[in-house]
């Protein structure tokens, strides 16, 4: 008898989402879906609002990643105030930005790792649910559940340094920042007492690369061959084809590394990337235009900015992209599970960032703002955690918004996601006759390696009831869970 | 190691739910220059806040919920609400650190962030939850009059709690 099976929420990730998986009769995995059900209506909310509050009221999306949008949307804004369309702030405006930027990442990276992804690598996709979580790593790696919360701490105190607070700052305003840094509030996270400062964190983020390659060796048919898939790739890189997180040209690649995009500045994303809607989820599907809806699709994150970028600018980090690289001797890596990898270098790349501007004088600068003549439209792009972040804003006359875009890290992972819950689905739950606890986190561990924040991908408030339910092939309820 | 930390959390931009943000905020002006004293606020509980309360004897964690009886998440039993707090638009009870999360997602609940605590940096501070009940929790700054007046009342009763951790 044909079956659907339904997760409910999707667990240890941001947001709410709901996979649904139907089995037909002879007990083949015949559709898979992965539904975003929140809806949030941000690009609406904003139109109408002064041009100046974007960087604050768009960063609410989220609290989880609020840094990446209110960096975005202050990039656009950049550009309607005359200040150029990315690298136009002065030199204490963009560190700071950069600084706030890389501990974004570099807290948020290492919240997916130590909280969210190791509990499957720790205690395994089939392990008990009951320690498969932070807890039971705390009770079973203490050193690695600390170094976790540590690790994520820094990252915060560097984003309330520069912001001013720790979720929804209000650092960055059109054409640069609100403030410097005195040497006086860098000092603590320089130079102060283990574990909270700089160097110790450039130590652990090698430490915790060191453990995923001895696992990945250990695990290696599991690492690379779970929901491993070919696909396009795509990021901004800097224009000679280094790894830069807050700014760059759209770059694109196909699964053999060719280049689809390249050097492309982003005030024109819109010739190059459309977005398809469809009837069951809220979350949209972005594609290269050039190659339609089947085959435009593309992967965004760490796994493709290491597939789209020639060379990390740190050196810890480029020595350990430099081993990464040569696992596929050189060719782009389509293993979804190497995220975590991707993921971790990066962490290390934001390190060593922070470690560097920490140090550098301009950020005691005094001048803080830059701007020119106006415009009526502005675009801002920046390398979320997550991937790709599009902001896009049209204002009129009266310095209004009259039209707001946004294209989210996670809207751009949408096939891909849809794709792992495919593959995953099949493999594990073609012709079983039980579905099983372990089956269905199997299906979260590929949703999961995306680190998606379902909450920004669909632009809910308070309560959001959970349910599970399991229908059998006519559509009747076998069984139900509430929560 | 410090006295209280009354910490708030919750989306101030959603009506009542930043009531639990309000609550700290009050804290916050009778607490100031008070050492040991001290106060937090967050939209949401995080790994690294077990960091922060292992620093305590006292945590109370501040938060909006959804009106009596009942509310979605851990509903306390009835017997561990505390006398003096029921009826009256909010309630106080005492909680003890979570050994297993049933269903875990990136936001901590207030018994989880105690259970890290816990097995982490080996200190269980004495923990308390003042939930304050909202009525609406739509897109707007400004918290509905019924949670205000909730609020109010759950601040005369603290008055009385933190009058007694203080004196102690």
């Amino acid at each position: 008898m044909g079956r659907k099976i339904t997760i409910e929420p999707v667990t240890r990730v941001e947001g709410h989402g709901k996979v649904t998986i139907k089995i037909d009769d002879k007990g083949k995995v015949s559709q898979t879906r992965l539904h975003i059900v929140e809806f949030r209506g941000f690009e609406r909310f904003v139109q109408g609002r002064p041009y100046w509050e974007a960087p604050v009221l768009v960063q609410r999306l989220c609290g989880i990643c609020p840094v990446s949008h209110h960096l975005a949307a202050a990039k656009a804004m950049d550009v309607i105030v005359g200040a150029g369309t990315g690298d136009g702030l002065t030199p204490t405006g963009e560190k700071m930005r950069r600084l706030m930027h890389y501990g974004q990442v570099f807290q948020s990276h290492s919240l997916h790792f130590f909280h969210l992804a190791s509990p499957d690598l720790l205690f395994g996709v089939d392990g008990d649910p009951k320690i498969r979580n932070i807890i039971g790593v705390a009770m079973e790696h203490k050193e690695l559940a600390v170094q976790g919360v540590m690790m994520r701490k820094f990252g915060q105190e560097i984003i309330r340094i520069t912001a001013g607070k720790k979720i929804h700052g209000t650092g960055a305003i059109p054409g640069g920042i609100n403030k410097n840094l005195t040497k006086e509030e860098i000092a603590p996270w320089l130079e102060g007492d283990d574990p909270l400062n700089a160097d110790k964190m450039v130590e652990w983020a090698q430490g915790a690369l060191d453990f995923f390659k001895d696992y990945q060796k250990k695990n290696k048919d599991f690492i690379d061959n779970f929901s491993a898939f070919p696909s396009n790739h795509l990021s901004l890189v800097r224009k000679d084809g280094a790894l830069d997180l807050y700014h760059g040209v759209l770059r694109a690649v196909d699964y053999q590394g060719k280049k689809i995009l390249d050097d492309v500045d982003y005030q024109d994303y819109l010739k190059y990337i459309r977005e398809e809607v469809k009837t069951w989820t809220y979350m949209k599907f972005p594609y290269l235009k050039d190659l339609g809806t089947d085959k435009g699709w593309y992967r965004v994150g760490p796994l493709a900015r290491l597939n789209t970028i020639d060379y990390i600018p740190t050196p810890l980090a480029q020595k350990e992209f430099e081993i990464y690289k040569a696992y596929t001797k050189g060719k782009p890596n389509n293993m979804c599970l190497h995220t975590h990898w991707a993921r971790l270098i990066e962490t290390l790349h934001s390190a060593e960032m922070i470690r560097t501007l920490l140090k550098d004088p301009d950020l005691q600068g005094d001048d803080l703002v830059t701007s020119g003549t106006h415009e009526k439209e502005g675009v801002g792009l920046i390398e979320a955690p997550r991937g790709t972040l599009f902001h896009h804003y049209a204002v009129d006359d009266g310095d209004l918004i009259t039209m707001a875009n946004l294209i989210v890290s996670t809207t751009n992972n949408n096939v891909p996601m849809n794709s792992a819950v495919n593959i995953i689905a099949r493999s594990y739950m073609d012709n079983q006759k039980e579905i099983t606890e372990p089956m269905m986190n199997a299906v979260e561990v590929g949703i999961r390696a995306y680190d998606p924040c379902l909450s920004c991908a669909t632009h809910a408030l308070g309560k959001m009831p959970m349910s599970f339910e399991l229908l059998d092939s006519r559509g009747q309820v076998i069984q139900q869970v509430q929560k | 190691m410090d006295e209280l930390l009354v910490y708030g959390y919750g989306n101030p931009g959603c009506q009542d739910d930043g009531v639990g943000i309000l609550f700290a905020e009050k804290c916050e002006q009778i607490f100031r220059g008070i050492p040991g004293f001290c106060t937090e606020i967050n939209y949401q509980l995080n790994v690294e806040d077990s960091y922060l309360i292992s620093g305590f004897r006292n945590i109370i964690f501040a938060d909006a919920a959804l009106p009596d009886p009942a509310f979605i998440g851990s509903s306390p039993p009835l017997e561990d609400i505390e006398a003096g707090s029921k009826g009256k638009g909010f309630y106080y009870y005492r909680i003890q650190p979570a050994v297993q999360i049933a269903f875990s997602t990136h936001a901590m609940s207030p018994q989880s962030i105690l259970g890290l605590s816990e097995e982490l940096y080996q200190n269980v501070p004495r923990c308390h939850v003042m939930h304050i009940t909202g009525e609406s929790w739509e897109f707007d700054a400004d918290p509905t009059e019924q949670a205000l007046e909730h609020l109010e009342n759950a601040w005369g009763y603290f008055e009385n709690v933190w009058t007694g951790i203080a004196g102690r």
